[in-house]
């Protein structure tokens, strides 16, 4: 409860960072733009005032003693030019104070428009993909705004419309930033559990090759918590890497769900050499509920993963495992899982190929009265990545899905705590499976 | 046939081969800094995967996009095309781990910079290069 009321605070501390930091912005520039058109009419009065007394002195000449006043005319210029030298550095000046404070603001934002649909209507996928065709699975919006507030702490807010959430404004991201050294960043706010390679940018589209990360992997939405997180990155004999340890409350309304926990921690390394990247992962989460209609189901999971990359800009191989272990009441709804994906792919132009093998299968019985518990579930899928131009991807994907084994597939419920895009019921499919077709874009801006 | 194809071939890959080595990219600081660092090691730092450069903290300044200097350096550099490298700086901005290099224009705009200010990494194509800046290494 006092961590809720905290993290509470910390969110709604972030939340009202920024409009207060432009508002203190704002009125700075304004100031100071009273302040230079002031300076501007005195720098105009002075030229105005000094090319009168040239004007004066020259019309005066024909009648005064030669030479006396060719001396003084020329001082005068040289003033006027002084004073109009001394106005243009003063414009140059807020100009570059203008610029700095535009530099502090980054506003940046991404989004998916996909048609899916599935061969079968016996095979549904979270958000209501069947056999109709359906926008709403993997469509989403959101603008993200990166506050500098001073040269070691920034503000970050990220707002988010997705289909999947029947697109309810929510923001996945809001925190305050504060470099501590050039190599380790403090983030207290709100953010996105980092329990797989993926998952905490599973909503960037554009970021990835596939339309979707692979459900077997990825079969549960972005898990959002309040706390804070360590970023220490270290370096050691051309590799580059993150360690990356998280402490907060889980939490947050998704596809229907409100999740909450006691507590959640992890953590993650990435190591990163060239084209390799190589990441571990454990997550713990301690008291999980879900509101309102599972609340009686409580339990802790730990998550962990591993995840081996090498993109070398042409090549692209991919593979990424993980064990999730449930204990408490909740493993009543949920069987302990494995999953694991390999993708390859190929860059050829702005075309990307790629194929993707994966499969994810309970390793326990949940003891849920009346309902198999038990997951299984296998996809190949092949895909094209199109780069239409450095902002905008086109992306085309069919996936099928089998080896069902008589289970729910790797269904939304059974994937506490809530399935993205998951096989809900397999009758009947055990033969031949089905196959998920999707089509659109992803952009950033 | 076959004969007409090949001439047709090595006329087209005659075309192509000036075009390709024509394009040499020199990453600069200011004369007054000393820092050395390969090709590799600027590529990492210029898509903030490196702290620091040789040691240095400095800041990198990156040209705008669609420049031929900036395409050159990335591809080369750190093997990513234009998409490549925004799928990189997309998935570390939407985790709000960080922003790219700040982009302050062409070849000349980017020179000038470094020549006034020491806290500053950039490239250039190196027939830009002159005196007003020092070259840390070929990217090639």
């Amino acid at each position: 409860m006092k961590m809720k009321l905290l993290s509470l605070l910390i969110a709604s501390a972030c939340a009202g960072t920024m409009p207060s930091a432009f508002a203190a912005d704002d009125a700075a520039i304004l100031k100071r733009l009273d302040h230079l058109e002031a300076q501007r009419k005195a720098d105009q009065a002075e030229i105005t005032a000094l090319r009168n007394k040239v004007q004066q002195l020259e019309t005066q000449k024909p009648q005064a003693a030669a030479g006396v006043s060719s001396d003084e005319a020329a001082k005068l210029h040289e003033e006027i030019v002084n004073v109009e030298k001394k106005s243009a550095s003063r414009v140059d000046s807020v100009k570059r104070t203008l610029d700095a404070e535009r530099d502090k603001l980054k506003i940046n934002g991404y989004m998916s428009v996909y048609g899916v649909k599935a061969t079968d209507r016996a095979l549904t996928l979270g958000s209501g993909v069947d056999n109709q065709i359906n926008f709403k699975s993997d469509t989403v919006a959101a603008v993200q705004f990166d506050y500098q507030l001073t040269d070691r702490v920034n503000a970050v807010v990220q707002l988010q419309s997705a289909g999947k959430n029947n697109y309810d404004l929510k923001a996945p991201w809001a925190f305050l930033g504060y470099k501590l050294t050039d190599s380790t960043k403090i983030r207290a706010g709100r953010m996105v559990v980092p329990n797989y390679l993926y998952a905490d940018s599973i909503d960037v589209g554009y970021t990835y090759p596939w339309v979707r990360p692979p459900i077997e992997m990825y079969g549960v939405d972005a898990i959002e918590y309040q706390g804070v997180d360590v970023l220490q990155s270290f370096n050691f004999g051309g590799w580059n890497n993150t360690l990356q340890v998280f402490f907060g409350d889980l939490g947050g309304d998704n596809s229907g769900y409100s999740l909450h926990s006691s507590y959640g921690t992890g953590a993650g390394v990435t190591l990163n050499n060239d084209a390799w990247t190589l990441r571990a992962s454990a997550t713990h989460a301690e008291g999980l509920t879900l509101d309102p209609t599972l609340a009686a189901f409580k339990g802790n999971i730990n998550y962990f993963s591993a995840a081996v990359r090498y993109d070398n800009g042409a090549l692209f191989a991919l593979v990424e495992g993980k064990q999730v272990r449930v204990s408490g009441d909740l493993d009543k709804l949920t069987p302990d899982t494995d999953g694991f994906y390999t993708t390859l792919g190929y860059q050829i132009g702005e075309f990307m190929p790629y194929a993707t093998w994966a499969k994810a299968y309970s390793v326990n019985d949940a003891d849920m009265i009346g309902v198999n518990p038990k997951q299984h579930v296998q996809s190949t899928g092949i895909g094209l990545r199109y780069n239409l131009n450095e902002k905008v991807v086109l992306k085309g994907e069919a996936t099928k899905y089998d080896h069902f084994n008589g289970t729910l597939g790797a269904s939304g419920l059974a994937a506490v705590p809530f399935g993205r895009l998951a096989t809900d019921t397999a009758q009947g499919l055990d033969k031949d499976g089905a196959t998920v077709m999707s089509l659109g874009f992803d952009a950033i801006f | 046939m076959i004969r007409k194809l090949f001439s047709h071939t090595a006329m087209i890959t005659a075309c192509l081969l000036p075009l390709s080595a024509l394009a040499d990219v020199v990453v600069i600081v200011n004369p007054s800094v000393s820092v050395t660092a390969t090709q590799a090691e600027a590529g990492d730092f210029f898509l903030g995967k490196s702290p620091t450069i040789g040691g240095v903290a400095l800041k990198a300044v990156d040209q705008e996009s669609g420049s031929a200097s900036r395409d050159t350096f990335y591809e080369k550099a750190a093997g990513k095309n234009a998409s490549q490298l925004n799928a990189h700086w997309s998935r570390i901005v939407f985790t709000g781990k960080g922003q790219p290099p700040k982009a302050v224009g062409d070849d000349s705009q980017v020179k000038e910079a470094v020549a006034k200010d020491k806290t500053l990494i950039g490239y250039i194509d190196s027939s830009a290069l002159d005196s007003s800046v020092k070259k840390v290494v070929a990217v090639k």
